[in-house]
């Protein structure tokens, strides 16, 4: 009888389901036993020590927190490094979307810090403003570097960043004009592949212009200037997010592709000292710049945390002993805020002065020993939104550089991953699964947009103070809010010298 | 004449007081411990049967005694003991040490002696496995007490304990399917399930050790004593071993092994070094050793020398062989396909000569049913063998760690 089979049949799939059920329940009880053996016989977590088998769920809901509270709970002025209003006007100008938003500020401008823009009573007519002027770097070098470009890439190693994110960084700088630093880590040819301007950087370690026992090589040197593409050079003394600190690249990290990248051997841990070993003062810094300039051609600055006030007068004293020809064509300075790939947490939190501090500093010292049309400034150091950028300009920085405004443009979540090859949208990874997300065509183009509605709205700024262009920006153009709670204007807070910078009234 | 109990309780006293007086003499005439106790035991035999007593006829008690009281002891304190970091990071060449190579040895010793024998009837396929591999299990109480002197690396000492902790417990399963083969050979045995009955008793044994080192750890964890600490360790051991090998026919080597790799780690991270439940299991050991080698003596005859010579002498080169192809060829080849450092030349004439035998093969000699005819050779091999290696390897041990240069003079 087909009834009598059917029902054995079900007879038979009950048994073995239920059998199998009691088999996995008994397989999760076993599970659950292993689990509290081994949290009772360990002695590093006190949690699970404890309260075995319950106390996983601490890792795990703290674990999950981080989401929970980046996707539900962070308001949208609360995160750090940047918060979601910084980056999603980021998003939205590298998708090239509107970056109006609706019924008033979010922005709390009360608390101390803050930056106002000063309004114009007659902002600048559109048809009277203009581009950012050019500027022109090193002027008395062989081959000077001119530029119109505001706002550039700052300094990202191929090593840190993925090949993806370097192509798509290098053929968005081409299309927006901008420049881009290679970092420390020596020029890949993704670098080049996109055809940008390059600032080549020389790190503590000289990878990619230095002999196998890290010594400065003339040859490579000279090499690396002959790329009609590397338009400068710049001496890496120190990092916003790590200054006195060097690094180390595992040895299996080491491939042949980045040996040969940074000419050093492959498989060997690469070393990068925490200062140059042959720059130990003014006079050994003035002579390697002197030595680079000469060997390249280029123009040659270096990049430093400034926060030595005292220092940088002596150096700039030894500037003018030395005449002024001698001096760096630019200086990039780099604010304590400034990110990395991983650094020690007391040195990213606490070591060096932001840049608010130090770029008044820097710019009232060359004033001061009339050096501010010898030495370009170049801003950096957390400046991606157009307030930032204005704000850098209205204290007289030549340049902006930003390396993180970048990744956002290229997708970056602020999953704070850099240190963990786990970055999930591909951009400090070197697991091709990840890289996968990140198509540099795509990309490129937004890196382009960024820069452009960057430039677009610093200009915005500028005309609603009433200057013509960005860089007419002065220190009177902005007020911050001090301690009492009411605002002071910039150039109060930062006495002009007599300037010798030109400028345009506002 | 005198209760019973008053009797054993004097003639236990009296074991360990030669026990006791082992110590000095062993120190005195360069002999092992053990084998100091062997002689001792031996001559304890010949004047209690010089009283009249008959001794020797009560050695299949003795197997009882050596199964079920002493052995858990021996292997719980050697797991126990064990530094679990080291044990796992060696886990590797000890699990191919104990497993594939201990079958291995307990396959080609079998056919070895077969044909060494080469007596068909008299003593048969089975006979020569089941002496395979109870020949196969190491002891390595003799050798841990020289490396104990300082100077070995910590590796060498990780690899001899985890290789002889872990290989009793698959000698004593091998033993078991060939003597159940021995005793029921009507019953059709294929490589293919004979392999499923081992894996279920092997595996089944862990998995008990871990259900009683559950509960233990429940009650340890309840209170706060370390008497009731040590209490609840000794009570765990016989229990995980009686209810694997007896209630539930798996391997309680493997039980009590698992318990005590377990409690060990408990014990690391609950107590200082020293502390009392380590001391009452060293204690417990020293009396487990000293009682398994002085009723060896006890049971060994001069006939088993006199009769079974040349079978001895087979079994001692068949042993020898077949370890030096295990150390010399077998290891270094498996231990190309595992992730950690391969095993030094050095270590492995070490684990060579070092592979003595021990309390596990006493005990499954005594096993062995009088109703198998062959049980008389066997048990003489297996004698002949424990002698050869306690009286000729383990006394030049010594200078052969230190000719290799791995012990501090």
């Amino acid at each position: 009888m087909f009834n009598d089979q059917l029902h054995t049949f079900a007879r038979s799939a009950i048994d073995i389901f239920a059998s199998l059920f009691v088999f996995l329940i008994g397989l999760s009880l076993l599970a659950l036993m292993v689990v509290y053996i081994l949290d009772v016989t360990q002695s590093k977590q006190a949690v699970r020590r404890n309260y075995p088998v319950i106390g996983h769920f601490r890792y795990f809901f703290e674990h999950l927190g981080e989401f929970f509270r980046q996707y539900f709970f962070a308001m949208d002025r609360e995160e750090l490094p940047f918060n979601r209003a910084q980056r999603s006007w980021v998003y939205r100008a590298a998708k090239d979307l509107d970056t109006t938003v609706a019924f008033g500020s979010t922005r709390d401008l009360r608390p101390t810090g803050t930056v106002m823009f000063i309004n114009c009573p007659f902002p600048t007519l559109g048809e009277d403003a203009v581009p950012p002027a050019e500027v022109t770097i090193g002027p008395n070098c062989e081959q000077p570097y001119t530029t119109n470009s505001l706002f550039n890439i700052s300094g990202m190693s191929y090593g840190a960043i993925s090949k993806p994110a370097v192509i798509a960084l290098s053929n968005g700088a081409r299309m927006a004009g901008a420049w881009m630093n290679t970092g420390e880590g020596g020029l890949s040819p993704y670098h080049l592949e996109g055809g940008a301007d390059i600032v080549f950087q020389i790190g503590t370690a000289k990878n990619g212009v230095s002999d196998l026992d890290g010594n400065l090589n003339d040859d490579l040197l000279r090499k690396m200037a002959e790329k009609s593409q590397v338009c400068m050079f710049e001496i890496k003394l120190s990092q916003g997010a790590k200054p006195g600190k060097g690094g180390i690249l595992p040895g299996e990290k080491v491939t042949e592709e980045i040996a040969g990248i940074r000419h050093i051997n492959a498989g060997k841990d690469a070393i990068s000292p925490n200062r140059h070993p042959d720059i130990n003062s003014n006079a050994e810094l003035l002579d390697m710049i002197e030595r680079v300039r000469t060997v390249t051609g280029k123009p040659v600055g270096f990049k430093a945390v400034l926060s030595c006030s005292v220092w940088l007068g002596q150096f700039c004293a030894e500037i003018k002993r030395r005449g002024i020809e001698s001096a760096p064509d630019f200086i990039t300075v780099d604010g304590a805020d400034g990110g990395t790939g991983a650094a020690p947490q007391a040195l990213i939190d606490d070591m060096g002065l932001p840049l608010k501090e130090s770029l008044p500093m820097l710019v009232d010292m060359l004033k001061e020993y009339g050096l501010r049309d010898r030495i370009k400034v170049i801003a950096s150091g957390k400046l991606i939104t157009p307030t930032d950028v204005a704000w850098a300009l209205c204290m007289e920085a030549d340049f902006v550089t930003s390396a993180r405004g970048f990744m956002f443009a290229l997708g970056c979540i602020q999953a704070l991953q850099c240190n963990k090859n786990s970055c999930p949208t591909g951009i400090t990874t070197h697991n091709k699964k990840l890289q996968r997300g990140l198509v540099p065509s795509n990309k490129a183009i937004r890196v382009n947009n960024y820069h452009k509605k960057m430039t677009y709205e610093v200009g915005v700024i500028a005309h609603s103070c009433g200057v013509r262009e960005p860089r007419e920006l002065q220190r009177n153009h902005a007020r911050i809010v001090t301690d009492s709670g009411l605002s002071i204007r910039l150039s109060d807070l930062y006495p002009e010298h007599v300037g010798d910078r030109k400028t345009a009234s506002g | 004449m005198d209760s019973s109990i008053a009797q054993i309780v004097f003639f236990v006293m009296s074991l360990l007081l030669v026990a006791l007086l082992a110590e000095p003499v062993a120190r005195r005439i360069h002999l092992p411990f053990t084998a100091v106790l062997v002689i001792l035991g031996f001559i304890g035999s010949q004047a209690v049967m010089a009283m009249g007593y008959n001794v020797v006829a009560q050695s299949e008690q003795f197997h009882d005694l050596v199964f079920f009281v002493f052995l858990p002891v021996l292997i719980f304190e050697s797991a126990f003991a064990i530094d679990g970091k080291l044990f796992f990071k060696n886990l590797a060449p000890i699990l191919i040490l104990a497993i594939p190579i201990l079958l291995f040895s307990t396959f080609v010793t079998g056919v070895l002696i077969y044909w060494g024998i080469d007596h068909a009837t008299g003593f048969p396929w089975v006979a020569a496995f089941i002496t395979g591999a109870l020949l196969s299990a190491t002891d390595p109480v003799a050798v841990v007490a020289i490396l104990k002197q300082g100077g070995t690396p910590k590796r060498l000492a990780m690899l001899i304990a985890g290789e002889s902790l872990l290989n009793d417990a698959t000698a004593i399963v091998a033993f078991s399917l060939a003597l159940s083969l021995a005793l029921y050979p009507e019953q059709q045995i294929t490589a293919g399930s004979a392999f499923i009955q081992f894996c279920i008793v092997f595996f089944g044994g862990l998995l008990i050790g871990i259900l009683v080192s559950f509960v233990v750890l429940l009650i340890q964890r309840a209170v706060e004593d370390p008497i009731i600490h040590g209490l609840i360790s000794v009570i765990g051991a016989y229990i995980a071993f009686l209810l694997a090998e007896k209630t539930l026919h798996l391997s309680g080597v493997m039980a009590v092994l698992a318990l005590g790799l377990i409690m060990g780690r408990a014990h690391r991270a609950d107590y200082e070094e020293d502390n009392f439940v380590e001391r009452l299991w060293a204690f417990n050991a020293y009396i487990a050793n000293a009682m398994v080698f002085l009723l060896m003596g006890f049971i060994i005859s001069l006939e088993m020398f006199q009769e079974r010579w040349l079978a001895i002498l087979i079994g001692i080169g068949s042993v020898l062989v077949v370890r030096l192809i295990g150390m010399f060829l077998l290891v270094p080849l498996a231990t190309q396909f595992t992730p950690e450092e391969p095993i030094d030349l050095r270590y492995r004439a070490v684990l060579f000569w070092g592979g003595l035998r021990g309390a596990v093969t006493l005990a499954l000699a005594l096993s062995i049913p009088t109703e198998l005819d062959y049980w008389w050779t066997i048990q003489s091999i297996a004698f002949g063998v424990v002698m050869f290696t306690l009286f000729i390897q383990a006394p030049t041990m010594n200078s052969l760690l230190r000719r290799l240069g791995l012990l501090q003079s």
